[in-house]
């Protein structure tokens, strides 16, 4: 009995081994198939805002109804999926080594695409020039040439500010602070007469990565972030630094409410501006829902860029999120064809109108838009001009340096440790993720 | 009562709660500190369910204005948010996959912790032990294989797929629970039988069930709790809406990132005020069979 | 006659398929065949999604000289340091529910309240109350105390106490309720041998109740050890994300930011599958010296069933 037991035992032991090799290397072999796949079936589309959002869950039903219209033999499951990171991760990893799962995912611009790409296909064939034209931000999902995904709408960094209060303080609501000199004047006199300058909680370093990426606008040249977005430009060397520097800039000119550092970004960070007690906060598109608040709506402006070092040549915006085509989907052409469909002005422009989401499709008119939300007329005209826009540059980290970055900032704003260190674990930290994120090992 | 508890008494009497029916002297100063301790204790241990409830009842611009304070007026328009957000079929997705993976782990780790207890076979000392440690492993980093079995299995996006996944999270310290509690059992209780030439099977539902029944109730309750707010496998094998759990429902109701002017919390914390009402209700329920204690010691 | 009778040396097979079968079968399907799978990840250079390339012992060399790790450790160690407490603690209060004081039932739902609160409420709760200008800070200064109305929830020396400290304080109650099943067990002749022999109450503590529940402490001892290692992750995150700085990432972030954040999930594997392993090993040697008194896991004296 004994015997046949340790015999039973050492060929189980033997066959996991086997197994776990075959498992190994099976996940080794495949290539991801490029054919197009079939045009009919059911289409499996991992949406991160159709759970939350009743507006864009509206569009997106017409979106899926006419779609399936046009392409009979097609059906689109839209599921729902937690707009978190780390969670989508998970799943494509299991998804990815299982080799089923999603056809179309919802992932955000640059990094997510850098670290998904082996299980994502290029989808240059399948965007016609037309559609290639129409919609900006492919920057943030172009690599080696090839396009990976499709950009969704337009999300970027400013500053939005109550005209009210700045009058209050003395300065001119219609000739806004332009560069950093600017803004420490007017954090002065907004100290003086008691304002909070600069909203916002630097709690989970939100604030760094957000004033970063505004203030780099003003102080790189298009080619200088073009050669950030290769992840090549060292963070320990202008213009990065300079960007950085001026983040200090500012905190040293007492901008910031003095518990920052320790006040959560949200709601707490937003709570002072939109109780019109801050005079200013750095704001993302998506919330120019700001102007239509009934309390600091009618006094709420934008300001698209700030001069940190030189004149800004871009805007410090991008594609709000793409959605990418995965290898293992059996309807790629399918699935690419109901990516650029989603994209196309009209939905852009329904969800514009209802729910505030900035479109990057050159078709949408913004003239209702400007009707109620008037303050974000400076960025709009920019737009309208032709404006350069490349992605914000905390978007063009990979996660660990970005997570890096975001605490050595924290502790620089605590005291805790110098700007010169902290940029140097940041650059430190670039070089070691820059092989595993290019896929260069 | 005071007479049963008498050493010389040697009558099978079910043993009473430690203590209890014998306050007859008035308190001590010390009584009164303990009361007050235990008492300031469990009033922060409520304070969380009660801020939560209170979130749940503010409209975002409330909670925002307030976040500590009493919701007045109270509003039920996040209750109604969250129940038009499928929460219903949520919950009762839940209550099935949950509920099936606890009683399934009971069943099985009583069997399994019977085996380890009272039956004979190779290995056994060094097998208990290999279920702790694998009790103590985490399965976060092993998420794409376990994946993977359920795939094979041809079971992801079904009942059976999640419930046997959930069993598996439970029934390591399910069964370690359980052979832990038959081993402190009084030997003379199953000798007799043995001695009788009874067979296992009669020793396991005449002897060893009864005797489970308070071990029951604490293992059903550990498992269902941990399986309850259960989040990422129940992602990742359910994905269709009408099949998801409750944990992920919720999760849903928050938006995303990019426009962090809506607040969440007051919606999500309505979402886990329903969520947290079942092991709730559960727990005030069976409270009374945890306190009632067990008969095991029939024999002084 | 009693020699005729052959001893079996072990159960049937098929009384041991039917009990210990189901259970086998299910924990080696999906805990040791991913454990197996896992284990070849940890030797190497996975990113998730690309196909896992053999590094052999790379991941190990690197986890020996990673500061961060070693932070993560301390930080964790911080939670171990503190075990002690979150074992006996609910100990002591299950006890002092059971005996002193009226109104069991309602203490013991009250501590186990948290549990049932999601981590991350907790989380958010303490970050209101913890504020800068949150309701302990205005105590403080309100009762002359203001010097030490800091800011707790980016105090880089406190915030990993703290965030321990929130963990004992939303599991305890588990504890109390298994400890107050364990209890009601006891054999109230104990208690009144040692009380004729003039114990107090906090001698008969030690020297009846704690030796009566000895195989509870022990599996709770074991949970609380798992907990440690495995439940500061949510809570955590949503207190302080992990910072500032490293300040209160604990060992199950750095594996989980590791895994699913940065790109490195055969790292991530590395770590965890050796970490708890020695945890793993541990305890079983813990547990084996807890039986210090000759006494035997299995009495297999008599016939076999």
């Amino acid at each position: 009995m004994q015997r046949k037991m340790r015999r039973s035992v050492a060929i189980a032991v033997a066959a996991s081994a086997v197994f776990g090799l075959a498992a190994c290397s099976g996940g080794g072999g495949a290539n991801p198939t490029s054919d197009d796949g079939s045009m009919k079936g059911t289409i499996k589309v991992w949406d991160l805002l159709v759970g939350s959002d009743k507006n864009w869950k509206a569009t997106m039903d017409k979106v899926d109804a006419q779609f399936e219209k046009d392409h009979p033999g097609a059906k689109i499951d839209r599921i729902a999926q937690p707009a978190d990171p780390a969670t989508i991760h998970q799943l494509m990893q299991a998804a990815a080594q299982s080799k089923s799962g999603p056809d179309l995912i919802m992932i955000w611009a640059w990094g997510d695409v850098l670290t998904l790409k082996p299980s994502l296909v290029p989808i240059d064939k399948y965007i016609s020039k037309k559609e290639r034209d129409s919609l900006t931000g492919w920057d943030g999902v172009t690599f080696g040439g090839e396009t990976y995904g499709v950009p969704i709408g337009l999300q970027g960094l400013g500053i939005s500010y109550n005209t009210k209060l700045f009058q209050e303080a003395g300065l001119d609501p219609d000739t806004p602070p332009a560069s950093v000199d600017d803004l420490l004047t007017a954090c002065k006199a907004l100290n003086a007469a008691g304002i909070t300058p600069i909203g916002g909680g630097n709690k989970e370093g939100y604030l760094s990565g957000w004033t970063t990426s505004t203030l780099y606008a003003g102080t790189a040249t298009t080619k200088e972030a073009a050669k950030q977005a290769t992840y090549t430009a060292p963070f320990t060397e202008a213009p990065f630094a300079d960007a950085a520097a001026g983040v200090m800039k500012l905190v040293d000119g007492k901008c910031f409410d003095k518990n920052m550092p320790a006040t959560p970004w949200y709601p707490d960070g937003f709570q002072k501006f939109q109780d019109g007690k801050a005079a200013m906060q750095f704001t993302i598109y998506s919330q120019f829902g700001y102007m239509t608040d009934p309390k600091i709506g009618q006094y709420v402006k934008f300001i698209p860029s700030i001069e940190n070092t030189r004149t800004p040549e871009f805007l410090p915006a991008g594609a709000m999120n793409v959605w990418a085509v995965t290898s293992f989907s059996q309807h790629k052409k399918l699935a690419a064809e109901l990516a650029l469909f989603q994209e196309q002005a009209k939905y852009q422009q329904e969800r514009l109108d209802t729910a505030g989401y900035f479109p990057n499709n050159k078709g949408v008119s913004f003239d209702d838009f400007l009707k109620t939300h008037p303050g974000a007329a400076p960025l709009v005209k920019m737009l309208k001009d032709g404006a350069k826009t490349v992605l914000p540059v905390h978007n063009m980290q990979d996660a660990k340096t970005n997570d890096i970055y975001q605490s050595q900032l924290e502790l620089v704003m605590l005291g805790q440790t110098s700007l010169k260190d902290a940029l140097q674990a940041t650059e430190d930290s670039r070089k070691q993720q820059y092989p595993v994120l290019m896929g260069s090992q | 009562m005071t007479a049963l508890l008498t050493p010389d008494t040697a009558v099978e009497e079910p043993i009473q709660p430690h203590g209890r029916g014998r306050r007859r002297r008035p308190w001590s100063p010390t009584r009164w500190v303990v009361v007050a301790v235990c008492a300031a204790i469990a009033v922060s241990t409520i304070y969380p369910f009660v801020f939560m409830a209170f979130t749940s009842l503010k409209t975002s611009r409330d909670y925002v204005d307030n976040k500590l304070g009493l919701p007045i007026p109270p509003t039920f328009e996040n209750f109604v948010t969250a129940l038009t957000g499928n929460l219903g079929v949520s919950f009762v997705n839940s209550v099935i996959t949950v509920g099936a993976g606890t009683i399934l782990t009971v069943i099985l780790g009583c069997m399994g912790g019977f085996a380890f207890a009272f039956l004979r076979f190779p290995f056994r000392a060094g097998l208990l032990r290999l279920i702790m440690i694998i009790m103590v492993l985490p399965v976060t980093v092993l998420i794409p294989p376990i994946f993977k079995v359920i795939l094979d299995l041809g079971l992801v996006n079904t009942y059976p797929g999640l419930i046997l996944l959930y069993v598996g999270l439970s029934i390591p310290a399910g069964v370690y629970m359980m052979a832990t509690f038959f081993m402190a059992v009084p030997k003379e209780l199953v000798e007799s039988a043995r001695i009788d030439g009874a067979s296992p099977f009669r020793v396991f539902f005449n002897i060893a069930v009864p005797l489970a029944r308070p071990a029951f109730i604490t293992l059903g309750t550990f498992t269902f709790l941990g399986l309850w707010n259960e989040l990422l496998f129940a992602l990742l094998i359910m994905s269709s809406p009408e099949q998801r759990t409750l944990p992920v429902a919720i999760t849903l109701l928050r938006q995303s990132v990019q426009n962090p002017t809506l607040v969440q919390d007051a919606i999500i914390s309505a979402g886990l005020l329903m969520s947290a009402a079942l092991p709730f209700l559960l727990f005030v329920l069976f409270n009374r069979q945890i306190t009632q204690g067990m008969v095991a010691g029939a024999l002084k | 006659m009693m020699g005729k009778r052959r001893m079996r040396k072990y159960s049937s097979i098929g009384t041991l398929a039917l009990f210990l079968g189901p259970s086998l079968l299910i924990i080696a399907l999906l805990r040791v065949w991913p454990v197996i799978q896992g284990a070849f990840i940890a030797f190497t250079q996975w990113d998730g999604i690309r196909p896992p390339v053999f590094n052999g012992l790379d991941n190990f060399t690197r986890m020996l000289s990673d500061p961060v790790l070693l932070t993560a450790l301390g930080n964790t160690g911080k939670i171990l340091i503190l075990a002690p407490v979150w074992i006996i603690l609910p100990l002591l209060l299950a006890a002092v529910i059971q005996d002193r004081i009226p109104g069991a039932s309602f203490f013991k739902i009250s501590y186990v309240l948290p549990v049932l609160v999601s981590p991350a409420v907790i989380g958010v709760l303490f970050v209101i109350i913890l504020g800068p200008d949150g309701p302990l800070n205005i105590v403080l200064r309100g009762i002359g105390l203001g010097a030490l109305a800091i800011n707790w929830t980016v105090d880089t020396t406190l915030v990993m106490w703290i965030v321990a400290g929130m963990l004992i304080w939303s599991t305890f109650g588990l504890g109390v309720l298994l400890f107050s099943a364990g209890l009601a067990s006891i054999d109230e002749s104990l208690y009144e041998a040692a009380r004729i022999d003039g114990a107090n109450w906090m001698q008969r503590f030690w020297y009846v109740t704690v030796p009566s529940v000895r195989g509870v402490i022990e599996y709770w001892t074991v949970m609380v050890v798992i907990m440690a290692f495995s439940s500061a992750i949510v809570l955590g995150y949503a207190f302080s994300q992990g910072g500032p700085g490293y300040a209160s990432t604990t060992v199950d972030l750095f594996i989980y930011n590791q895994a699913f954040r940065y790109g490195a999930p055969g790292y991530a594997t590395a770590i965890g599958i050796t970490l708890f392993l020695l945890i793993g090993i541990l305890l079983v040697i813990f547990l084996r010296l807890s039986r210090r008194r000759g006494e035997l896991m299995f009495d297999d004296s008599g016939t076999p069933l």
